[in-house]
């Protein structure tokens, strides 16, 4: 594959409803798959490449690719997994660049994008790291992490906001050392007891806990009832 | 009886029984070597069938103490007995002061070096930090487990 068919692939891909109405199209995006991770895989790339879009963008080379796959995922879940192939090689292609040129460009749409396919696909354990490794991505470039879809996802599972809060504190912490993988600063973190796993998170039944609190307040009621007393 | 020992008695058994795999099965349960004799006290029993937690044993033993004073080695001694001879590979401490010796303690540290037992304290401050959810009752349960079980201060 040359640059022009790999920019006329690339546009063919963002006709989503043409590619699903049509088998022969859908064959096509199936076949040409493996030509176009290479080419993506072959070339050096340019931090215009690599930076993630808000929109569409004709110099996007990996989003264009990994969100046109996305998009196909949903009729069927073999495109998933190409989008998901297509968001390691990028994220693994900043890693590189990052690493060459000692400069950091936010990841956050690929980790999160990652952690969705593993969710579609129920790898559940794994979606966990990724999810909080987009949440780091966020709070290491400074953004109201509150309002991130990385901080939906976990609250969503369950994951206290005081557990998120000291995990964001602990990140500022972490920055210096991890700041261009965010895969490492969840690792880190995970060890360190900062952040439950994802087994740990799922073992405690928040409604139960609450009448443990429930309890608790009882105890400390009365102890400062017996303090008074005495 | 609802003084502040039953309390943390009741609390310790909500708190347990909000981990998958853990059932409380007695609490202030009696075992007896005779109709007179009472052998000894068990604040709870839990059942375990949690599989991340299938080192601790199927049977935990859990002692609370609402003391003032950091619970001293007669009483960790007499609880390790009762973990020795009902053959648990683990046991808590429910102690809102915590124990003597809470960052090292010898006592613990030898138990398990010796028996395999493991001895997990839980004092007022984890409470705390778990009833608002700093932490995981589940990660902080492995975290003082692999203290005990890896001599890890």
């Amino acid at each position: 594959m040359n640059q022009e068919e790999f920019a006329n692939f690339s546009s063919f891909l963002q006709d989503t409803a043409s590619i699903i109405n049509n088998p022969a199209l859908r064959l096509k995006a199936y076949s040409e798959f493996s030509q176009v991770y290479d080419y993506l895989e072959a070339h050096q790339w340019t931090i215009e490449d690599l930076k993630e879009r808000h929109s569409y963008h004709e110099t996007a080379a990996f989003q264009n690719i990994a969100e046109g796959y996305y998009r196909l995922g949903f009729i069927e879940a073999v495109f998933y997994q190409y989008a998901k192939l297509i968001y390691e090689l990028w994220f693994n292609k900043v890693i590189e660049f990052q690493n060459a040129h000692n400069q950091r460009i936010h990841k956050g749409t690929q980790v999160h994008q990652i952690a969705e396919i593993y969710s579609t696909q129920h790898k559940r354990i794994k979606a966990w790291d990724y999810y909080l490794a987009a949440f780091a991505e966020d709070v290491i470039d400074g953004r109201d992490y509150i309002e991130s879809q990385a901080y939906r996802a976990l609250r969503s599972q369950s994951l206290s906001k005081n557990n998120l809060v000291l995990y964001a504190e602990s990140i500022g912490k972490l920055r210096g050392k991890a700041k261009y993988n965010p895969l490492q600063i969840v690792e880190v973190s995970k060890k360190n007891y900062l952040i439950p796993s994802y087994e740990d998170n799922e073992s405690v039944d928040r409604l139960k806990l609450n009448k443990a609190q429930e309890v608790w307040e009882k105890l400390t009621d009365k102890e400062k009832e017996e303090s008074q007393n005495e | 009886m609802n003084n502040s020992g039953s309390l943390l008695e009741d609390f310790s058994e909500a708190l347990f029984n909000s981990l998958s795999g853990f059932i409380v099965r007695y609490k202030r349960a009696k075992a007896k070597v005779s109709k007179r004799d009472p052998e000894h006290d068990y604040d709870l029993i839990i059942h375990n069938s949690s599989k991340i937690f299938d080192e601790f044993g199927s049977y935990i033993l859990v002692e609370c103490k609402n003391w003032k004073d950091p619970v001293g080695y007669g009483e960790i001694a007499k609880f390790i007995h009762k973990l020795h001879s009902r053959k648990c590979r683990a046991g808590i401490i429910v102690a809102t002061s915590g124990v003597v010796y809470k960052e090292f303690n010898p006592t613990l540290k030898r138990t398990f070096d010796q028996d395999g037992i493991a001895v997990i304290v839980i004092d007022k401050d984890d409470i705390i930090k778990i009833l608002d959810r700093s932490i995981n009752l589940s990660s902080l349960l492995r975290k003082k487990y692999e203290g005990i079980r890896f001599g890890l201060v």
